[in-house]
């Protein structure tokens, strides 16, 4: 079995790194696919704030922080990551410091990082950055968020959209609208979608919206399922 | 002429050894006017003082403090484009130190601003922090470029890590351009 660590990364702020991640993992409770998710956002613990005591924290200021999800292995092969906002570099030192390719040879496991990207340059210029760095040493997965905005221009005519394209396997899943008032609520009731749906205090035809929408988004996900789940070696 | 000679014990002959003598004050007594000849050299009266040499002297003096920035003006256009590359002045000073350029953090944040002012400001600037050091060039040798010479090539695999401002520059395609 080849184990899988999946980072939700990107440089860039409001991108949707942790949304994506907690109807990433709502997604695995709901398959019954076994895994451990972690949260290193200090700031924002947002995937702690849905999916409570079950994910992990690590503090990036600890120098081994980034040790535990490798040593998540040792419970699941598969492990989840929510990456926070500018902490592109943390982990690229950390990478640096304990060779990643050898690491993952070492534990049996593939890396697919999944980058959300929206309508700004700054959000593409982080995928380009993570690209450049580490290149065939992960599998790609690009997010297009369509949360704000659903045209890409500068994602779509960007050099690294073509590299991933053509030379790194690289799937592209979307992220459909979701209406403002539905996140509002999820987000004050702190609810997951798949909760909020059986949910009666929730007015029948948003818990209708919201089925629909994450119906989608778990049709995304399954698309990019080989690069996104254990593999049988 | 009052003395204020230190102690000396054991090391004169005769009255003069021990603690000093003292007058009914408690200050050292007067040095007498004649010493004794077999003083040794040390301890002998001073040659009296000549006030032409003393002044000459002090026309040639020149105290011993560097021109300002000299270590840093030889690295002068290599710390300008680690600036335009948004390098922070502390990542400077690591990178010059690390190339046996002995400056700080703050001596290259002091540059790097004096580099931002108009040139006329710039040089006032310069005169007044280097006065009244007029040490004349020959004096000093010019430590900087001699160790800026020897330094090695940076190892452009080793990029330096710096904390500064990082602006979004996305490759795009041109219209009707393929990507190999």
């Amino acid at each position: 079995m080849i184990k899988r660590l999946i980072l939700i990364l990107n440089g860039k702020g409001g991108v949707g790194k942790s949304f994506f991640a907690v109807n990433l993992v709502q997604y695995l409770k709901d398959k019954n696919i076994p895994h451990t998710a972690c949260d290193c956002d200090n700031e924002n613990s947002t995937l702690k704030r849905f999916h409570g005591e079950a994910v992990e924290f690590m503090d990036l200021s600890r120098p081994r922080a980034l040790d535990a999800m490798f040593r998540a292995f040792e419970k699941t092969d598969l492990v989840v990551v929510d990456c926070r906002a500018a902490s592109t570099e943390v982990f690229f030192d950390y990478f640096d410091l304990i060779d990643l390719r050898p690491t993952l040879e070492i534990l049996s496991a593939a890396l697919t990082l999944i980058i959300p990207v929206n309508h700004e340059a700054d959000s593409v210029d982080q995928l380009q950055r993570i690209v450049n760095q580490l290149g065939k040493v992960c599998a790609y997965v690009v997010l297009r968020n369509e949360v704000h905005d659903d045209t890409f221009a500068v994602y779509e005519q960007s050099v690294v959209r073509q590299r991933l394209r053509k030379d790194l396997g690289m799937k592209e899943i979307a992220m459909k609208k979701l209406q403002p008032w539905l996140v509002e609520e999820l987000s004050l009731k702190n609810l997951p979608i798949t909760e909020a749906v059986k949910d009666g205090s929730i007015y029948l035809l948003d818990r209708q919206r919201l089925q629909t929408w994450q119906r989608k988004l778990y049709g995304e996900i399954e698309s990019a399922a080989d690069l996104l789940l254990p593999q049988k070696s | 002429m009052t003395g204020n000679y230190r102690t000396v014990s054991g090391h004169l002959p005769g009255r003069w050894s021990g603690s000093c003598r003292r007058n009914a004050d408690g200050h050292p007594a007067a040095i007498p006017a004649q010493l004794p000849d077999n003083l040794p050299a040390p301890f002998r009266r001073m040659p009296g003082a000549d006030a032409n040499l003393i002044r000459e002297a002090a026309a040639q003096f020149q105290p011993r403090r560097r021109p300002r920035f000299q270590n840093l003006q030889p690295c002068r256009d290599v710390i300008v484009e680690l600036r335009e590359k948004g390098a922070s002045c502390e990542a400077i000073a690591e990178l010059l130190t690390r190339y046996g350029v002995k400056t700080s953090r703050t001596m290259v944040n002091e540059f790097v601003h004096l580099l931002c002012q108009p040139r006329g400001r710039r040089r006032k600037l310069l005169l007044n922090a280097n006065t009244p050091a007029a040490a004349p060039p020959a004096i000093l040798p010019p430590v900087a470029s001699k160790v800026m010479a020897a330094a090695p090539e940076p190892i452009p695999s080793a990029p330096v890590k710096t904390r500064g401002p990082h602006i979004a520059k996305v490759e795009l395609l041109k219209p009707g351009e393929q990507y190999d």
